[in-house]
């Protein structure tokens, strides 16, 4: 977890792909999410 | 108007005190786009911010979105926050980029239809429009309330470009000016993540 994003769609990759498939386009939610990734974002 | 200065207010109470004030404007003259359209962007910011909407709140500020685009397409103001909300809460991103197109060509000195362009342009991945715009919101307007809106956009677009450096500076400055910006947030854990900087992120 990281803490910064507890209460936020991005606390978990998955989460964040839900929420950002409604408003970015492919490619910028897939910039964000590999940064998430290398961040130690959670998968899940 | 007195839910202008309302808008770009994240935190439900005001979120929630400007959408009250936009309505009453609305039940007066339901074609007051300037109004209606606010409804549109605080939803959009709400939406941003991870604030759960429903279907039919979104519903609603998307329409009226559609709608003013139509009805007022002479206000830079309402084509701005038309498209913010088209691009935020439908994913509609060339309707917006073109309506902003149209917002900043009526009005070149508006810093925020400039600002809000670098917005969509950053989630349509336009990344080279998003810094143009960005850096032209913040030439017209250095000391904009919204700036930190304007920096992180900066930053977004740069990201998207590969300069994560850079973008991370912008980031930081955003964050500077407002702390708890949740795009921002994201944005910066993304960039610790590209620059090998996991410890931080997880402080």
């Amino acid at each position: 977890m990281i803490p910064m994003l507890k209460q936020d769609p991005a606390r978990t990759v998955a989460s964040y792909i839900a929420f950002g498939t409604k408003f970015l386009s492919s490619r910028t939610l897939a910039v964000l999410v590999e940064g998430f990734r290398r961040a130690g974002v959670p998968e899940e | 108007m007195r839910h202008q200065p309302l808008h770009h207010v994240i935190a439900c109470e005001a979120g929630r005190t400007a959408l009250s004030l936009c309505r009453q404007a609305v039940a007066m003259d339901p074609s007051y786009a300037p109004a209606s359209t606010f409804i549109g962007a605080i939803r959009s910011y709400q939406w941003v911010a991870g604030a759960a909407l429903t279907e039919e709140e979104i519903a609603e500020a998307v329409n009226l979105a559609r709608q003013a685009i139509e009805t007022e397409d002479n206000d830079s103001d309402v084509l701005s926050r038309s498209a913010l909300a088209l691009s935020m809460l439908a994913g509609e991103h060339s309707a917006a980029v073109s309506a902003l197109g149209r917002a900043t060509t009526l009005n070149p000195n508006s810093a925020r239809a400039w600002g809000l362009s670098a917005a969509v342009n950053c989630s349509a991945c336009r990344p080279e429009a998003a810094i143009a715009g960005a850096q032209r919101a913040m030439r017209l307007s250095p000391l904009d309330p919204l700036g930190y809106q304007f920096k992180l956009a900066l930053g977004y677009g740069l990201m998207l470009t590969g300069s994560y450096v850079e973008a991370l500076e912008w980031v930081d400055q955003s964050l500077h000016d407002r702390s708890t910006f949740p795009p921002a947030i994201r944005v910066k854990i993304a960039l610790l993540g590209y620059l090998g900087r996991r410890e931080e992120a997880a402080r």
